[in-house]
This record gives C-alpha cells, structure tokens and sequence, in this order.
C-alpha cells in the first residue's frame, strides 16, 4: 500500500521510466512458465532468422525463445532511455511500445543494433544529441529485416554477410532519420507510423537494387496459429498494469482521462502534457483491451502479429490513439474487410484492422466520417503494397497509411474549399 | 546553424500563418537573435481575438520544451496554422507571453538554440 500511496504524488521523470521494468519482468515469468528446455536453441534460431514479414517468432521459436527476444529487446531500450536520462513523453511510450510488439515479429538484437549504430553516428554528423533522435532509431528498428535479410536470407555467406548485413544496417539507421522527417510533410502528420511510410519508400528502392541484382526477395507467411495462454495473459495483464498504475497515479481519473478525448490525434498529440502520467496510462491500457477485445470477438488469434499491432495501438495511446478516434478506424476497415469477402478473423485481416489505427488523426481532425472512410481506403491499399518492399519494411501498415493520409487529406481539404 | 534559422524561419511563419487567420490585418514580427537565445516579438493591429483565445494559445504554446519531438517534427510547422501546429511551436520555444496594447495583441517568445 506505501508504494501505492508513493505512486499517488507526482514521480521523477527517471522514476517513472522504472515502471517499464515490469515489461521485461512479465517476459522473464512467460519464459520461466512455458518451460521449454530448448529455449537457448531457438532463441538463437530467432536471431538467425531472415526476419522478413511475415515471420512470427511464436512460430518458428516458441512462446519461451520468442519471449526472451522480446524481453531482452525491451530491457535493452530501458538501459538506453535510462542512460539517456529521457524524460517520459508521449513518444517515448509510443517507441517503446512499437518495438516491444514487433519483437515479436521481426526485430531481434542482431538486426537492431545496427541500426541504433547509424542514428548514434547520424547524430554524431549532425551535430546534435543522441538523445534528440533516439526515439526515432527506435522506430526505426523497423528496417531490421534488411540487416537479416541479408545475412541470412539473400544466400551471402561468413563474413561477407555479417559485413554486408550490419553496414547496410548502420547506412539506413544514419539516412532513415532526415528522410523520414522530410516524408513528414506528404501526410502533414496525419499518419502516425511516418517511419513506416518512410522505409516502405526506402524497401522500395532497396529491393530493386537486389531484385537488379539477381537477388529477388521472396516474402513468406510465417504465423502461429494456435491460442496460447500465456501469451494472451501477457496481454490482458499489461493492460491492466497500466490501467491500474495510471489509477493510482492520478487523483482525479476520469476527469483527466476526458481531456484526451478531445484532442486529434494528429502529430504532436502527446498526451502526458495534456491529461498527466496518470491518465495517459490509463488510456494505453483501455485502448489495448479494445484492440485485444476486437481480436477475441472476432474470432482471431493472438499471436505474434496480433500482439505486434497491440503493443503498437498501447504505446499510441499515450501518442494520438483514444477510443474516440479509433473506433471510426476499426468501423472503415471492418466494412472493407467484409466487402472484400475477407474472413474476419484471420491473422493478416485483423492485423490490418489493427494497424489501420495509424489513421487516427483523419478521424480526429475531420470526423467520424471520413475517419470511417479513411479506414475503408486503408484495407485496400495496405493489402498490395507489401509486396513492393518484399516484406523489408515491419510497418508496412505505416507505408500503406502514408499513402492513403496524402492522398485523403487533399481531397477532404479540396472538398471542404481549402483551396479558397 | 542553418537548420537553425530554418526552424526560427519556420516558427515565425506558423505563427504569421496563424495570426492572420485570426485577424486578416497589419501584422509586424521582430526577431532578435543574442548568442544562443532568439526573441520573437509578433504585433497583430486592431485585433478583435478574445482574452479566453489568448489564454488558450499561450496554454498550448507555453508546453515544455520536447528537443526529441522538435527534432523529428519541426518540419510540419509553416502550412496549416491550426491548433496542433501551435502545439509543434510550444515544444520548440522555451517561454511564450501576450498581451493586449492599444487593441492589439502582442506576443513575445523566446528560444535558445540547444544540441
């Protein structure tokens, strides 16, 4: 109870980062209960792996091995944002998050590293503070399958490989900052996963040189299909870890809790400055029970994918995401999904159900209508872009949510007489 | 040092953009550079905006200064002239104050250029 009342006052900034060890810690138990003795064994199978989407690590490691990644990746970024000193933000939530989930389907610590190493020299260039741009090397992480590709996927081998793999690591982490950012300005903040929209264009480009090349990139579709509790229990629990501290972080809930439900969801819409710590949390863990609620009541599995899109939804509810501007999103993609005959518990349709989301500020900005709209648009396009980057880029949702946001937001504004 | 003045440049045009949205009338900007620290000082004539909107405004505005965010989203500043781009402005400046002389509003804003 004294650390519940402690947790009643306002807490440090490097206090408050602490909390995230309970992320790691719940991993560490996942691993502990699902007693696999080849845990070792197949955490390095994860490493090894090309990583390309769709690779689900439940899959091809094991809830076990697939934890330990996660959880190792997780506490990997604490240690950085402590080293840091970040102060907790909105953003920092969202990156932590976004690359907690994809843990699950994608990153590892052999091809993120890299990639930190290119935003730790981009900054270095530049001229500025590692700290300024970490949380973009964060998302980032989202080329990782880049730097496994091509160790392990393209049939280089040794040395070569290992040097080719973490160059081109250490080249996209250092460029995908300065692109992204100018990218920034197609969907004027309307698509929350920019880093996506940025290395789809970036996958693009990569995957012709090596098609060019004699190196075409197949992607393959790698997901566990079966219920399994103790990743489910991962889930409901962290939501209401965070629900629970965010009520005991705040005096008065509700009341803050409200202050974010106004707000867009457009870029910047951090909503620590608005609504408090307390509050914030609150928020990440009811729009992560939405998410895990939808995936349950449709029939779908919660798996490596599902969770990738979880987390992500989680950590933007401290970064644009409310029930208010989801709801018109998951209405959008849900119809679109049914029109095209989709089954609407699969995997790969819940997953762009899910990640749809990045939508959000369309739906805040603009109305439930055209939040709607934009939510229809987004099951069409995100279902053909994949293949443009081979599967290289973990947030093709970003990508295909970059290209519906700049087109969209031009012929809302065209429509609404923007242009008088 | 030119990123630099680019995000002064762009600060100064979102709120530019901004206050003649308001009040399509003469608008005057000084900005002062001293050393690492910049002033703006914005003057909107025979401007009709309510205490409440000024209070808003510099509620938004007066948001703690965010180096991460400023980073990554200095480059939406400069087109919309809505709420959220004031926003991008509040993490970018490190005090904001306003006021009303002679039927005008004067806003005045500092910041200091950090790594």
């Amino acid at each position: 109870m004294e650390l519940f009342n402690r947790l009643k006052k306002p807490l440090p900034n490097r206090l408050r980062v602490t909390l995230l060890f309970y992320f790691p810690l719940i991993c560490l138990i996942g691993v502990v209960i699902a007693n696999d003795p080849q845990v070792l064994e197949n955490f390095i199978k994860i490493q090894l792996s090309p990583a390309i989407l769709l690779t689900d690590y439940l899959e091809i490691g094991g809830v076990a091995a697939t934890l330990l990644n996660v959880g190792m990746i997780a506490l990997m970024n604490i240690l950085l944002f402590y080293h840091l000193k970040l102060p907790y933000t909105g953003l920092m939530f969202a990156a932590f998050f976004t690359i907690f989930g994809f843990s699950f389907l994608g990153m590892t610590l052999v091809n993120l590293i890299p990639i930190y190493l290119g935003g730790l020299l981009y900054s270095r260039y530049a001229k500025i503070k590692f700290r300024s741009i970490i949380m973009l090397s964060v998302f980032a992480g989202t080329l990782g399958p880049v730097v496994s590709h091509l160790i392990f996927g393209y049939g280089f081998t040794g040395i070569f490989a290992w040097t080719l793999g973490i160059s081109m690591g250490i080249v996209l982490g250092f460029f995908v900052i300065p692109i992204a950012r100018h990218l920034l300005k197609f969907h004027d903040g309307f698509n929350l996963y920019n880093i996506g929209f940025a290395s789809g264009i970036i996958g693009i480009i990569f995957v012709s040189v090596m098609k060019s090349l004699g190196y075409p990139t197949e992607r393959v579709v790698l997901l566990y299909q079966s219920h399994n509790s103790i990743i489910l229990a991962l889930t409901l629990i962290s939501c209401l870890y965070l629900m629970t501290v965010g009520y005991f972080a705040e005096e008065e809930l509700i009341k803050k809790w409200k202050l974010i439900l106004p707000v867009s969801g457009r870029a910047i819409s951090d909503f620590t400055e608005p609504a408090g710590f307390g509050a914030t949390l609150f928020n990440m863990g009811v729009v992560g029970l939405m998410s895990t609620a939808l995936v349950l009541i449709l029939g779908g599995i919660v798996n490596g994918f599902t969770m990738a899109a979880i987390f992500t939804i989680i950590g933007f509810g401290a970064f644009g995401k409310h029930p208010k501007n989801i709801w018109p999103i998951f209405a959008g993609a849900i119809l679109s999904s049914m029109l095209l005959g989709l089954p609407l518990n699969s995997t790969t349709t819940l997953g762009s159900i899910l990640f749809a989301t990045t939508l959000v500020p369309i739906a805040g900005v603009y109305g439930p209508g055209w939040g709607i709209v934009a939510g229809f648009l987004h099951v069409f396009v995100v279902r053909q872009v994949g293949d443009f980057h081979g599967g290289l880029n973990l947030y093709n949702n970003g990508f295909a949510g970059g290209l519906v946001a700049g087109v969209l937001i031009i012929i809302i504004q065209t429509l609404k007489g923007g242009e008088k | 040092m030119r990123t630099h003045v680019k995000r002064i440049a762009s600060i100064a045009d979102e709120i530019m953009t901004f206050l003649l949205l308001e009040n399509f009338s003469t608008l005057s900007l000084t900005i002062v550079p001293e050393g690492k620290v910049t002033t703006f000082r914005f003057v909107s004539e025979n401007c009709s905006m309510p205490q409440e909107k000024l209070d808003e405004i510099l509620e938004v505005l007066n948001q703690p200064r965010q180096i991460e965010l400023e980073t990554y989203y200095w480059s939406l500043l400069g087109e919309s002239g809505a709420d959220m781009s004031l926003s991008v402005v509040g993490r970018m400046i490190d005090s904001a104050h306003g006021h009303f002389e002679n039927g005008s509003v004067v806003l005045t804003f500092t910041r200091e250029e950090i790594e």
